[in-house]
């Protein structure tokens, strides 16, 4: 059994997360969500449970209003990034006293999601504001902004905070990948630099966030520059927890990511900004998928009735009880039901479980289940043609992103 | 107070140096320095180094600095600094073991500012004595000394000496700057005395060459190689993290000889 982690991404219906943990011992602890569960309801949550999950404090637009969120009081009167500016030292407080008071496995600093701020010439007027503000402006570069900000505006006032408390609890610092970051080498390294210098820090919150047309991630170069990322966060012995990811996350192992989520619907599976600002979500229900853990992707429920006439389900879907229930006569498909998600968070966990433990067998053993993958695909080419969100597109691209990203690594060991 | 000099240091810049005989603190070195910029910064060191009750850091007697002058005393150290200690017949040359014990001794005393968030920044033979009554190393010129020193300022402003600066000094990616800029020049240092020549000649060699581990026919062990081209990586998050990490690996290494 794999020592990776798999935590709950919670969010609506985090009743189903909790069902399928009681009822299965699916994953090790829950990611909490202050958007979907307020103050009140959180406090009702077992020191048990507690004691295995952490808190996600969402700072990231600063203008989350729903009801929920500010029960929690952390960015009361913030209208904009020049508020939490100047309240930044006493948010820090309030953010991390909540967390510390509370039974939580970590600690976690949040981070603010930049590229939901109008990059505009007041930004500039605040950043020439912070690096005034700096003891040592020598030091302070006019490039990679974000990264800067980042440290200005999250890490330093964080960390001066969490050195003065006592506590036991290890930190979480939260990093929004992105796809600027992969193609921006002097922001991934300065990003890399910060983090990997700070001794407060012993784990990093990752979120993947890359624009694409489809549902599975494809873009070689992303995949293999946070690959990367993560190898290098593990060579600095930092724990690596993926955040709101889909089942991307199984490549994410291979680079020792030391945690990965389940989540129900695909706005928790995708990191998305928008979600937690409060400009009205598009949160318009897909067409039902079930996930295939022999195909590595989410199939759309119409094809299930074609396979089924020309070959054995069973080959590419786990059969556990809530793919049955799928399968009953009556059943009605809609996103909104529970049994797509539940039969995924087993199917997905039992996966993530069998991976071996050591590095060079998971890239294999990941590899070949690729390998495996691809050949489904062609035998389902037969009487099939997928659409590009439950087609095998992806396949070979994540062997070539793996490939790419082990050679690296391995030639780097010689 | 009165000094009665008894040597005086050649000029570095607008930085004066000099041994004297203080009435109040006795033989110590006397430094003044006029047209300060980046007090705050200067302070904090200072007032660090004066806090400090440390072996490896001259003692701070009195510091007085203002944007217009700067006057310091501090503890007289005994003893010759390591650009006497390179070269063949010398007792670090190819002599692995007195290197990673000097190593670890400069790695124990560098923590003392790391973990207050200072940087040394011209981590360089120069600045390293061995103190004569205990042959323990002595680092040099925290703070004050970096300031307009023209001889220790890179192209891009960042303080440092050419040979001895991280990549990031000497390119001025000031993002990457950090603690580990000095793990860097100290692997510079330990380098040069057990292989008698700095790795790097030129700033092309910094950017893009990796370690000659096999210089003047010198043929060191794995381990050792290990240590030093850690520290020597070009990226700062691939060196190591803290002096926790290298001194874990230091004591493998003087455990396992």
């Amino acid at each position: 059994m794999s020592n990776i982690n798999i935590y709950h991404q919670c969010g609506f219906r985090y009743k189903w997360n909790k069902e399928i943990n009681d009822e299965f011992n699916i994953g090790d602890g829950f990611i909490l969500s202050p958007l979907d569960m307020s103050k009140e309801t959180l406090s009702n949550i077992s020191d048990e449970k507690l004691s295995c999950s952490f808190f996600d404090p969402q700072f990231y637009s600063l203008n989350l209003y729903k009801d929920n969120y500010l029960s929690y009081k952390f960015l009361d009167e913030i209208d904009s990034i020049y508020d939490y500016s100047i309240s930044k030292n006493q948010i820090s407080k309030k953010c991390i006293d909540f967390q510390n008071n509370i039974a939580l496995k970590y600690l976690v600093i949040p981070t603010i999601d930049f590229n939901l701020l109008n990059l505009n010439e007041s930004y500039n007027e605040l950043y020439d504001e912070i690096k005034s503000d700096s003891d040592d402006s020598n030091y302070f570069s006019n490039i990679n902004i974000k990264n800067n900000l980042y440290k200005k505006l999250i890490l330093e006032p964080f960390c001066n905070y969490i050195e003065t408390i006592k506590t036991n609890k290890k930190v979480l610092a939260t990093i929004i990948f992105d796809d600027e970051m992969a193609k921006d080498e002097s922001l991934f390294n300065s990003y890399l630099s910060t983090i990997t210098e700070n001794d407060i820090i012993s784990g990093i919150y990752l979120l993947p966030q890359n624009n694409r047309t489809f549902k599975r991630i494809s873009d070689i170069n992303f995949l293999t520059k946070i690959l990367e990322f993560i190898h290098i966060l593990r060579e600095n012995d930092l724990e690596v927890i993926i955040g709101y990811s889909d089942i991307e996350s199984i490549l994410y192992t291979v680079a020792g990511a030391t945690a990965i989520p389940i989540g129900v619907y695909e706005n928790l599976r995708k990191y998305d900004g928008l979600k937690f600002s409060n400009n009205d979500y598009n949160g318009r229900g897909p067409n039902p998928r079930i996930f295939s853990s022999k195909l590595l992707q989410w199939i759309e429920y119409q094809y299930l009735p074609v396979i089924k006439a020309n070959d054995d389900l069973s080959k590419f879907f786990d059969q556990n009880i809530y793919f049955q229930e799928t399968q009953e006569k009556d059943y009605n498909w809609h996103f909104s039901k529970p049994q797509c998600y539940k039969h995924y968070m087993i199917s997905f966990s039992e996966l993530i479980k069998k991976l071996p433990n050591d590095l060079d067998e998971r890239y294999k053993y990941v590899d070949t289940l690729l390998e495996q993958a691809n050949n489904a695909f062609n035998e389902l080419s037969n009487f099939i043609f997928f659409d590009n969100n439950s087609s095998g597109d992806h396949i070979n691209k994540w062997r070539t992103a793996l490939k790419v990203f082990y050679e690296k690594i391995e030639k780097e060991k010689r | 107070m009165n000094d009665e000099i008894i040597k005086e240091f050649p000029n570095s810049g607008q930085k004066i140096v000099s041994l004297v005989n203080n009435s109040k603190f006795g033989k110590c070195i006397k430094k003044v320095q006029k047209n300060m910029e980046y007090i705050s910064r200067i302070n904090k060191e200072i007032n660090i180094q004066k806090e400090l009750d440390c072996i490896y850091y001259p003692k701070v007697f009195f510091a007085n600095i203002t944007e217009q002058n700067c006057l310091i005393y501090e503890e007289f150290i005994d003893g010759k600094d390591l650009t006497n200690y390179i070269g063949k017949d010398k007792i670090y040359y190819n002599n692995e073991i007195a290197c990673i014990n000097l190593l670890k001794e400069l790695v124990i005393g560098l923590e003392f500012v790391w973990s207050k968030n200072v940087v040394h920044r011209d981590i360089k033979p120069a600045n390293i004595i061995i103190r004569k009554s205990n042959n323990k190393p002595v680092i040099l010129d925290l703070g004050i000394a970096k300031n307009l020193d023209s001889s220790t300022v890179t192209e891009g402003g960042m303080w440092g000496t050419k040979g001895y600066s991280s990549p990031e000094q000497r390119f001025n990616n000031r993002d990457l700057f950090g603690k580990r800029s000095d793990m860097f020049s100290l692997g510079i240092v330990i380098y040069e005395l057990f292989f008698g020549e700095i790795p790097f000649k030129n700033d092309y060699e910094l950017a893009f060459n990796s370690c000659d581990f096999n210089k003047n026919d010198l043929q060191p062990s794995e381990k050792f190689k290990k240590i030093i081209s850690k520290m020597l990586e070009k990226q700062p998050f691939k060196r190591y993290k803290n002096s926790t990490a290298i001194l874990k690996e230091i004591d493998d290494y003087l455990g396992g000889d």
